[in-house]
Order: C-alpha cells, then sequence, then structure tokens
C-alpha cells in the first residue's frame, strides 16, 4: 500500500484535461503512456513507460460525511468506515482503542505469515496531519499485538534495528542456551501452561526467536544489500528507499507493508507535501513528480522482472483528489490562485499484480475531471478490492472492541480491474 | 483482606477438570492474565534488584507510580499496553500479548539489563560468594515468589556450575522473567470486587477504573498472598515434593 497522504492532485498526475479551460487544465502538458488512448501529466515520463504492467482507476470518488478533510479521509480510505466522531472541521481526532482497525492490521491478523518475518511494517513514518498521528493507521480494536511495526527512520539514510539485531552480549549459543533454560522452566509448569493456551506465549516466543537469531527481517531492512545501481534507480531520497525497503520486506515474507508518503498530511507543498492549496505547479512538477515517477516506476519494473507482482498486489492512491478549478475553496481553506483544495468527488488510484489487468485503464471522468463518468470506485469498494485480491472475504463478520458484529468492510470488490 | 485473600474464590486453582473448563463466569476457577505493563516493569525491577530509571521523575520512581503517560514513551511500558489516556475508554489498557512484546522480553533492554546490573540482585549473589544451591532458591523466591521444586533446584544448579558463574545466574534469571509463571501471574482481586466488570465489560482483565476503586487493597493484595504462601513454603522448605507449588505459587484452602 502506498498512501500518497495529503491528496495529490490528479489532473496535474494521472488525468490530465487538455481540453478544459485553462483555470481547470492547469500548466501541465499530457504525454502518451504505455495503455493505448491514456495520457499522463508529462512530469510523470517514467510511470508513462511502465503503465503497461498496472492499471489505472480514473473513477475514485466519494460525497463525505461533513466537511473534505485529511484524516476523516484518510480513515475511510484504509479501514473503510468513517470515523464516528468526526470533529466539525472533519480532522484531528487521535487514535484510539475504539478505532476500526487498518486494512494492514487486518490482514495481519487474518493471514499471520508463515516465515520469520515482521507480519506488517509501516515506511517510513507513521499518517499525520498537524499534531495527529496515526489516526486511520493503527490496529484499533484488534489491539496493539495488530499495529504495524513502524520504522521511525529514514530508509535513505543507515537504519539502527536494536529490537531485530542481537545484543552484544548475547552471542546467538548464549540466547539458545537461554531459551533451553526457559524451555526447561516453563517445562516443569505444566498445569499453568494449559491453563495458559489461549495466550500462546510459545507460539510468540518461537517467532521473536525466529527473528531476532534468524535475521530475517533485518536483512530485509538492510538496503546496504542492494546495488547502488538499484538504489539509484528507486531515487535516493525518502520515498524511493522506502520502496526499495518494502520490496524487500514482501519479498523476505511480510504480509503486508505500507509506504506512506514522507510529508504530513497538511503540510508545505515547497517541501513535497501532496496537499497543494498554494503553488501547485513548481513543487509538482520539482518536487513531488519525479519522486513519485522514479520510486512508483521502478518498483513496478523491479517487482515485474521478479515474479513478484503474480501474487503481490500494489497500490497506490491518497485520500482525495484536488479541485478541478484553480483558486476557489471546497475544504473551508483559503486557496492561492495557483493552488488546488481538496476533492473527494474524483480521483485516481494505481493498481498492479495480484492478476489485476495489466496495462488497462478503469473508470473514466468527465469533462473536468469533476466526478465520475462511469464505474465509479468508492474507496470502500477499493479496500473491498484489496481484501479480495488477498484471498480475504470483504463480507466477513468481525467482532469490534464491544463484541458487536461488524463487516469487515462496507464495500464490493471491483472485479472489472480483472477483466 | 485475609476473608477476601483466603476466600474459596480467590483461592481457587487455575487447574481446570472436565467440567468447569469452559467457565469464566462462576469463580470455579481462576483464569490466568498477563500482568499488567507497569506491574510487569515494576515485578522484573523488584525480582532483579535494579530499579528502571525513568527521565524527568524522581530517583527510584516505579512503574505504577507513573502518572504521565509520556514518560517513557514508546518504551516497554507502551508495548506492554500502558493506556495513552487518550480517551475514556476502558479499552485503552490492553492486556493481550503480541510479537512486539516477546520480541521485548526476548531481546530488549527491560529484562536484559536488569538481570545483568552491575549492582543487582545477581551480581550481589554472585559476589557474595554464596554456593549455587542458595543461588538458584534466592533466583526462584525472586521470580517466583516460591522455592524450586527438587527437580528445578538440581537443573539450576546443573545449570550454573556448567559455566561461568556470573553469567549463567544471569541466564537463569533471564529465563524465570520470561516463564509464563512471571508474566502471565494469576491475579484476581479487582475481578472478584467487580463480579459484573469481569464479564459485559468492553474489555479483558480489571479496568484501571476498577483498581482505583481498589485502590491500595490491590496493591496489598498482590502481595499478601505470596506473604502467606513463602511462610508456609519456608516452614515446610525441607521436604520439597508439593506440586501445587511447583504449578505457580497457589494452593487450595481446604
Amino acid at each position: 500500500m502506498i498512501f500518497l497522504q495529503g491528496g495529490p492532485s490528479h489532473i496535474d498526475i494521472w488525468d490530465p484535461k487538455p481540453d478544459a479551460p485553462a483555470n481547470i487544465r492547469g500548466e501541465f502538458k499530457p504525454i502518451k503512456t504505455k495503455i493505448p488512448g491514456t495520457w499522463i501529466s508529462e512530469h510523470m515520463p517514467m510511470m508513462a513507460e511502465h503503465l503497461d504492467k498496472a492499471t489505472l482507476i480514473r473513477s475514485m470518488s466519494y460525497t463525505p460525511n461533513g466537511l473534505f478533510n485529511h484524516t476523516a479521509a484518510i480513515y475511510q480510505m484504509l479501514t473503510g468506515y468513517a470515523p464516528d466522531k468526526v470533529s466539525p472541521s472533519g480532522q484531528l481526532e487521535p487514535p484510539s482503542p475504539a478505532d476500526f482497525p487498518t486494512a494492514g492490521s487486518q490482514v495481519s491478523k487474518l493471514q499471520p505469515p508463515t516465515d520469520p518475518v515482521l507480519p506488517f511494517v509501516e515506511l517510513p513514518r507513521p499518517l499525520q496531519e498537524s499534531g495527529i498521528i496515526g489516526k486511520g493507521g493503527s490496529a484499533g480494536f484488534l489491539g496493539k499485538a495488530y499495529d504495524p511495526y513502524r520504522m521511525y527512520q529514514d530508509p535513505a539514510k543507515p537504519v539502527k534495528l536494536e529490537d531485530l539485531s542481537l545484543r552484544k552480549e548475547i552471542p546467538p549459543e548464549r540466547l539458545k542456551d537461554r531459551f533451553e533454560l526457559l524451555k526447561g522452566v516453563n517445562g516443569s509448569m505444566p498445569d499453568l501452561e494449559k491453563a495458559l493456551n489461549d495466550y500462546a506465549v510459545d507460539e510468540y516466543y518461537g517467532k521473536a526467536y525466529d527473528l531476532v537469531l534468524s535475521g530475517r527481517a533485518r536483512d530485509a531492512m538492510d538496503l546496504e544489500k542492494e546495488s547502488p545501481a538499484m538504489r539509484e534507480r528507486y531515487g535516493l531520497q525518502t520515498f524511493g528507499q522506502s520502496l526499495l525497503m518494502a520490496r524487500r520486506l514482501i519479498e523476505a515474507g511480510t504480509k503486508f507493508v505500507q509506504v506512506n508518503w514522507p510529508s504530513v498530511a497538511n503540510g508545505d507543498p515547497e517541501t513535497t507535501a501532496w496537499d497543494t492549496h498554494a503553488a501547485n505547479f513548481r513543487p509538482l512538477k520539482n518536487l513531488h513528480c519525479p519522486k513519485l515517477d522514479r520510486g512508483l516506476s521502478a518498483l513496478l519494473e523491479d517487482m515485474d522482472q521478479r515474479g513478484m507482482l503474480k501474487e503481490t498486489l500494489v497500490v497506490a492512491v491518497g485520500e482525495f483528489g484536488r479541485s478541478p478549478r484553480l483558486g476557489v475553496s471546497t475544504s473551508g481553506n483559503s486557496n492561492a490562485p495557483d493552488g488546488r483544495d481538496h476533492w473527494p468527488c474524483c480521483y485516481s488510484a494505481v493498481v498492479a499484480g495480484a492478476g489485476i489487468a495489466r496495462g488497462a485503464q478503469f473508470g473514466e471522468s468527465d469533462a473536468t475531471g469533476s466526478s465520475p463518468k462511469e464505474k465509479p470506485v468508492h474507496p470502500a469498494d477499493l479496500l473491498a478490492t484489496v481484501y479480495f485480491a488477498l484471498g480475504i472475504d470483504p463480507d466477513m463478520e468481525i467482532r469490534n472492541h464491544l463484541n458487536q458484529p461488524r463487516e469487515l468492510v462496507k464495500g464490493t470488490p471491483v472485479m472489472g480491474l480483472w477483466s | 483482606m485475609r476473608t477476601i485473600v483466603g476466600s474459596r474464590a480467590y483461592q481457587a486453582s487455575f487447574v481446570t477438570n472436565e467440567w468447569n473448563a469452559g467457565d469464566r463466569d462462576n469463580f470455579s476457577h481462576a483464569v490466568p492474565r498477563r500482568l499488567s505493563a507497569e506491574e510487569l516493569m515494576d515485578a522484573v525491577s523488584a525480582a532483579a534488584g535494579a530499579k528502571a530509571h525513568f527521565p524527568d521523575v524522581p530517583e527510584d520512581t516505579a512503574a505504577s507510580q507513573l502518572v504521565d503517560p509520556h514518560v517513557g514513551r514508546e518504551g516497554f511500558l507502551d508495548v506492554f499496553g500502558r493506556p495513552p489516556r487518550e480517551s475514556s475508554c476502558e479499552c485503552e489498557r490492553r492486556s493481550d500479548f503480541s510479537l512486539p512484546q516477546a520480541l521485548n522480553l526476548v531481546n530488549g533492554k527491560t529484562i536484559s539489563d536488569a538481570v545483568a546490573d552491575p549492582n543487582g540482585r545477581v551480581a550481589m549473589l554472585v559476589l557474595s560468594g554464596k554456593g549455587d544451591e542458595v543461588i538458584v532458591d534466592e533466583l526462584y523466591l525472586a521470580a517466583l515468589s516460591r522455592l524450586p521444586t527438587r527437580e528445578e533446584h538440581a537443573r539450576g544448579v546443573q545449570y550454573l556450575s556448567s559455566g561461568a558463574k556470573g553469567s549463567r545466574a544471569q541466564d537463569l534469571l533471564w529465563a524465570l522473567l520470561n516463564s509464563k509463571g512471571v508474566s502471565l501471574h494469576l491475579l484476581k482481586v479487582a475481578i472478584m470486587l467487580n463480579p459484573q466488570g469481569h464479564r459485559g465489560c468492553n474489555c479483558e482483565g480489571p479496568t484501571r477504573r476498577e483498581l482505583l476503586r481498589v485502590g491500595s487493597i490491590g496493591l496489598i493484595g498482590l502481595s499478601l498472598p505470596h506473604f502467606f504462601f513463602w511462610r508456609d513454603t519456608v516452614s515446610a522448605a525441607a521436604s520439597r515434593n508439593t506440586p501445587a507449588r511447583a504449578a505457580g505459587g497457589r494452593r487450595r484452602t481446604s
């Protein structure tokens, strides 16, 4: 899951409207892609070459409950549910243990990995809008056991992994001795062992032991093991190196990796946040698009060459798009004449792998990119598609913290993506 | 206090039989639960004789005395489900067991540093020149509040004598602290005082509110049965043959 938090402008990246009036089409020109008849922004040239491995959805759409702000939209995108306590501005609700679980947490609970690896990793930092960190990105009522393993580090720099590395004073032999001893201590309390079956203690200890001793998770996060050429292909910055690390983690057996766009959702567009209320064009052209273009195309190309796309689903999407008209306010925020505001009514997503059609466009927006002309895809439908692709029934019943039955997601898988 | 701790319900064993194995409502047997984050951290400190140090609070502050959930953020306490105090939901406190927790216990610094503390229990015992027999007894008492059974004792002594005593004793305490006897201890005080709360509430185990209601009783209640038990054990230490003791430091009251 490549989550482009902040709301990337669909018209300036994936869905150009060259025939629309100047205050809609913006400054960028369209270029041809490997999908016949589908053009994207001139600042995404590498993706244009590699779209033949993916489906471009141009009809993502929903009508928000209340105002159009990031946190509520992110929560909906990643959990499938609208937050029940939306503040008047639709934002700034901190994560709570009663939250609906994020997709990666659901997957790591429903399909735990069989290898000694971390089940769910979030790179390079948690989701964030203003001071609210991790809303929509936590295990919520599933419990902390299913929270993502969060990096809090920049993969473009050498990373420290203390909890995954053996301690200096404890060589492997000594850890083995300790486990033998532990087995003996527990073994002499058979009644206690039986009473504690529900906690699966041995299973978790076994996994922790394997994780530390095997070093697979640690190796997966060691980008020094990649050639300089490969690292450069992904882009020598936080986003690109996070995608490379994601590929290594999936290769090692991790079930779900979420790479968040490294800027705060409502951060400054001049420093690569997608939230371009002002200065939509220059930063997009010079900062945002080159990183996204290089990183995402490298990931698709690399995973395809390794045969990983057959069994892995790649989704790149944000919480919404941006207003077709320049300089108008849709969210209550002020916008500069060259800025675009939040726009949930129509936006785009890239999906690839897991048998999804290669080199196809799904859905279409209207003449101004304001709403889908056909085949609208609700974020909950996209999430249902993710579960379906992983072999999880999107309609299955789960229980929340009050032991009430809930649907895993109230959406329908978009079967058209496989045709 | 004595009445509560001596009651049939409190003294019930966690050993189940074919008729009560499925029961979780009628106090027919004890239900184990994991120690809370603060309890576990303080238990490790007490057993290892090595205090945890928290930034910006007075020296000797125990984890259970921390008022601000920001102290020691993202560390041991948060991994084990200390409530962030962001909402009034009792479900904020988690008592489940997870992979990050196992990783922390196995390879994290809390237990590893505590057993290797130069002023801690292991270091003091080894430096005092006591024999392996005494060290094994002391470590079992410190970690599990009971003496080892004969087999446990023999195994412990054998382990200590087969290598450098200092690091071997650290290993033994490490194994005891990681054993199911410590992290998943039996605790019934809070549940007993609020029978309704133990089912149908939002979450498993006693809640913060219940613990507050119990107040100091809860804290004393934790150590009292250990005290009674320990007193009896010491007097009976000569004959080391009680299987109930081996099963986690509880006995049935007849």
